[in-house]
């Protein structure tokens, strides 16, 4: 059983996310720069979202998932890695 | 009925601004310059006024376009733009407390304009380090 004190830190680490976003893309056959047109964002904002250097507003995020039709957590998940 | 043109990207909305910023701050620039020129063959009030005026028109000109340039933006790159503006305004004080310090002690005299190329060349260092490293 944590302790309180176990449990605060617990929610307080900073979690690494990673995202599909490229591979969806690929799989619609989009470029970056389709999705960055149908996204209202510049190409270099996809490219880095993409590579992990950027995560996105939750009203992005939104605009993501209805884009790609697919569940916000489906899209962005913690990198089981980073434990 | 007005033909509906198809609304420009993001990107493209930007560079036009950034363009239209460049050309305005060339061409206060070059009017400036024969204002200058002008002035120091016929040296009047008129045109003493009117450097004064587009000296003082340059730097509001040039911040009111980078501000929609910045509006225009897309939250990454406004991101991007806060963040190297953060780090040039932070070490700009830094590098003027350092000047006044070496002027007051060693009596060195630094022009104003090297703290304005340095805080432009951090800016611009930390843009390019933020797209590299993200």
């Amino acid at each position: 059983m944590p302790t309180l004190h176990g449990r605060a830190r617990t929610a307080m680490t900073p979690e690494t996310v990673k995202n599909a976003i490229r591979e969806l893309r690929t799989a619609l056959g989009w470029t970056q720069a389709d999705l960055a047109e149908r996204l209202d964002v510049s190409r270099q904002t996809v490219n880095a979202l993409e590579t992990g250097k950027y995560d996105p507003s939750l009203p992005l995020a939104f605009r993501l998932s209805r884009l790609l039709s697919r569940p916000i957590e489906d899209l962005f998940f913690p990198d089981p890695e980073a434990d | 009925m007005g033909v509906l043109m198809p609304t420009p990207s993001r990107e493209r909305r930007v560079n036009r601004t950034m363009r239209k910023f460049l050309a305005a701050t060339l061409l206060i620039t070059a009017i400036a310059l024969v204002v200058r020129t002008l002035k120091a063959r016929f040296p009047n009030d008129f045109l003493n006024g009117m450097e004064l005026g587009l000296l003082a028109a340059l730097p509001l000109g040039m911040g009111l376009l980078l501000f929609r340039a910045y509006r225009q933006m897309d939250e990454y790159g406004q991101r991007v733009q806060e963040r190297a503006s953060g780090v040039a305004f932070l070490l700009s004080m830094v590098a003027t407390m350092v000047c006044t310090a070496v002027q007051s002690l060693a009596g060195v005299q630094l022009p104003l304009w090297t703290i304005y190329i340095f805080g432009m060349l951090v800016y611009g260092l930390s843009v390019l380090w933020q797209k590299r490293a993200g």
